[in-house]
């Protein structure tokens, strides 16, 4: 039992940065319908940038970080203007090369500024652990579970409550009936990479802090693809309940069956995860829309 | 349908389904395999070393072309079924002792069978969850050939014997340029041939309307495992060639970033167009070697940008092209060339 939980209690609470990266991946798509490829990238810029910030122009803590991630945020517009709204009415096979090769793209700036090393990146979060039902957490996975549940929280309240949120909604739901209704589709799309990549390079960053950051790690981030399909591509509480749950589900397997199978399960796990909801209920637990059905 | 050139009437159906219609196309074809036949002996070794692994990458992007192109099953996974059909080759070779030439249809059609396995959940989703599955398809393959040690060998991977024919070895560049440019133009004309059939009309009806296609009686699941099949398998071909071109089946050849790589030469070369797959391997492959060469030379001459680039050039450049690609010429160069042919055939009344 004490194995067990001691296996089951890191993993939740490091799913949870898996939420917070697919949260990112929601909002793009739930607005766009894109499933931006160029994610893990992005997350790996948060995590750079803030290594950048603090590490080596010297900005202390307080404002590096912040900046990093507005700059990231304003980088996800820029991304959205100049490479994808060319594409609106492409089939989805292009807009998913175009993400695609934006990856590669980043994943070739993140090679040519910081190299393909592991860099620690600085950590604002308390080292030390929590003793806890008889296993120690590390501080920082309670900070992650505490960041992510406000991250979720807060999206939820803007999708729900707020007139940006519920636009994006309805531009997402049909995007005609939205434009004549007066919500600028263009501005919503932006706002909402905007948000996304503010939120994919926090969940960046915090990753990062345990591991180092370096450039293959960018795929990680399609890990948590398998929290979005599993939790349903539209759906926050989805993100938010799924993350966990294939964080630990990772964990449990690794830690029991690594013996078995030579190491290294971690890395497959949550892609298992992926096709077996792909194969019996591919609209994820909570999603809202009728998928694509053959 | 492109336009015949002036005063090529078509008297007989044989004539109008005929792949090589005029007499400037044989004379045109019968040139380019002489040509072919005779440059190991023009071009330096490095030359050929380049088109080499042109010819074997044709193989593995006319089946991700049949794949994604004809039947718009987006696959991301294209090099792990590679890697499939490479370990398919040294296990053969190796553990069971069997004739390199006959492991050829085994890895293709293992990786073909694996190809069929990943394809089934497309009977449910299709589009982006699609492609979802492959980029799982992706990691898992590569995790299992990394850790089944036992048959695979692990992080070593197999050596393989060169490839033997009676008395010559086909060891080296010059000497594998037959195998590599021969498997390329017999994969070439089958595909061509696949997609003038029924086959091949079926497979661009599946992409563009599949509930009308069932409704015109087009068999989906039949010609969506057959196309799985037969990308994978032609993927498995690819393994195989290019095993024996570097005398060993090793993992890190076959990364997500090679499957991008194969998927950015569809698209470049134009989807669903055999003449395109052709020009995008040739485009890409070029571009990546000239980036390698590059690479270097940018690196020795601005040395604040440090080493660092000659690994970065490549990746830059390549995201660049495709979204360039993308954005401006979403249908490819096949498309351009198309432009390109009937200005010609048109002039002097094509401005």
């Amino acid at each position: 039992m004490e194995q067990f939980l001691s296996y089951l209690l890191p993993g939740l609470m490091r799913g949870s940065v898996y939420t917070v990266i697919a949260l990112g991946f929601i909002v793009i798509y739930r607005t766009t319908s894109v499933l931006n490829f160029a994610q893990g990238e992005l997350f790996l810029l948060g995590a750079y940038g803030v290594y950048f910030a603090i590490a080596q122009v010297g900005l202390p803590a307080y404002f590096g970080i912040p900046l990093a991630f507005i700059i990231l945020g304003l980088l996800g517009g820029l991304i959205e203007r100049f490479t994808l709204r060319p594409l609106t009415g492409q089939p989805v096979l292009g807009i998913i090369l175009m993400t695609l090769g934006l990856s590669v793209f980043f994943k070739g700036v993140v090679v040519l500024i910081w190299s393909d090393i592991t860099i620690p990146v600085p950590t604002i979060f308390a080292s030390g652990g929590v003793k806890f039902l008889g296993v120690i957490l590390p501080t920082q996975y309670i900070w992650f579970a505490a960041i992510s549940i406000c991250i979720s929280a807060i999206l939820y309240l803007f999708f729900t409550r707020f007139s940006t949120g519920l636009q994006m909604t309805a531009v997402a739901d049909n995007t005609q009936l939205a434009q004549s209704c007066g919500v600028s589709v263009n501005r919503v799309t932006a706002a909402a990479w905007v948000i996304a990549c503010i939120i994919t390079g926090a969940g960046g960053y915090m990753l990062c802090t345990i591991t180092g950051v370096y450039p293959l790690m960018g795929e990680l981030g399609l890990r948590s693809l398998s929290v979005v399909l599993a939790g349903g591509m539209e759906s926050i509480a989805g993100a938010m309940i799924m993350g966990p749950v294939v964080g630990a589900i990772e964990f449990i397997l690794s830690g029991y069956l690594d013996p078995y199978v030579g190491g290294g399960l971690r890395d497959v796990v949550a892609f298992a995860v992926l096709i077996v909801f792909l194969v019996f209920r591919p609209q994820g637990l909570f999603g809202w829309k009728i998928i694509e059905r053959v | 349908m492109s336009i015949q050139p002036c005063g090529v009437f078509n008297t007989s159906y044989g004539q109008c389904m005929a792949a090589i219609r005029t007499k400037n196309q044989w004379i045109t074809l019968i040139a380019f395999f002489v040509f072919m036949g005779i440059s190991p002996l023009i071009f330096s070794g490095y030359t050929i070393s380049l088109i080499n692994r042109i010819a074997i990458y044709v193989v593995v992007v006319h089946g991700l072309n049949l794949l994604t192109g004809y039947t718009g099953q987006i696959s991301v996974a294209q090099s792990a079924f590679m890697a499939v059909g490479a370990f398919t080759t040294g296990i053969l070779s190796t553990k069971l002792g069997m004739n390199l030439w006959l492991c050829m249809p085994f890895a293709g059609i293992v990786a073909g069978l694996v190809g069929i396995l990943f394809g089934i959940p497309s009977f449910r989703v299709k589009g982006l969850y699609l492609a979802l599955v492959s980029i799982g398809a992706q990691f898992i393959i590569m995790y299992v050939l990394l850790h089944w040690k036992s048959l695979t060998g692990g992080v070593h991977g197999i050596f393989i014997e060169p490839l033997k024919l009676g008395p010559i070895e086909f060891i080296g560049d010059s000497s594998f340029y037959y195998v590599a440019m021969g498997m390329a133009c017999l994969v070439t004309y089958f595909t061509k041939n696949i997609v003038r059939t029924r086959v091949g009309r079926a497979f661009i009806a599946v992409r563009d309307n599949d509930i009308v296609a069932e409704f015109m009686g087009v068999n989906l699941y039949l010609y969506k495992v057959f196309s799985f099949f037969a990308g994978c398998f032609f993927a498995g071909i690819g393994g195989w060639l290019w095993a024996c071109y570097i005398g060993s089946a090793s993992i890190d050849q076959y990364s997500l970033i090679d499957s991008v790589w194969f998927l950015a030469m569809v698209v470049i070369g134009g989807m669903g167009s055999v003449v395109g797959t052709i020009f995008g391997v040739c485009f890409v492959e070029i571009l990546r070697e000239s980036t390698n060469i590059m690479g270097p030379i940018i690196g020795d001459d601005i040395p604040a940008l440090g080493m660092t680039v000659a690994t970065a050039l490549p990746l830059l450049s390549l995201g660049v092209v495709i979204v360039i690609f993308l954005i401006f010429e979403p249908r490819g160069l096949a498309h351009r060339w198309e432009i390109v042919k009937n200005l010609y055939r048109l002039w002097p009344y094509s401005r």
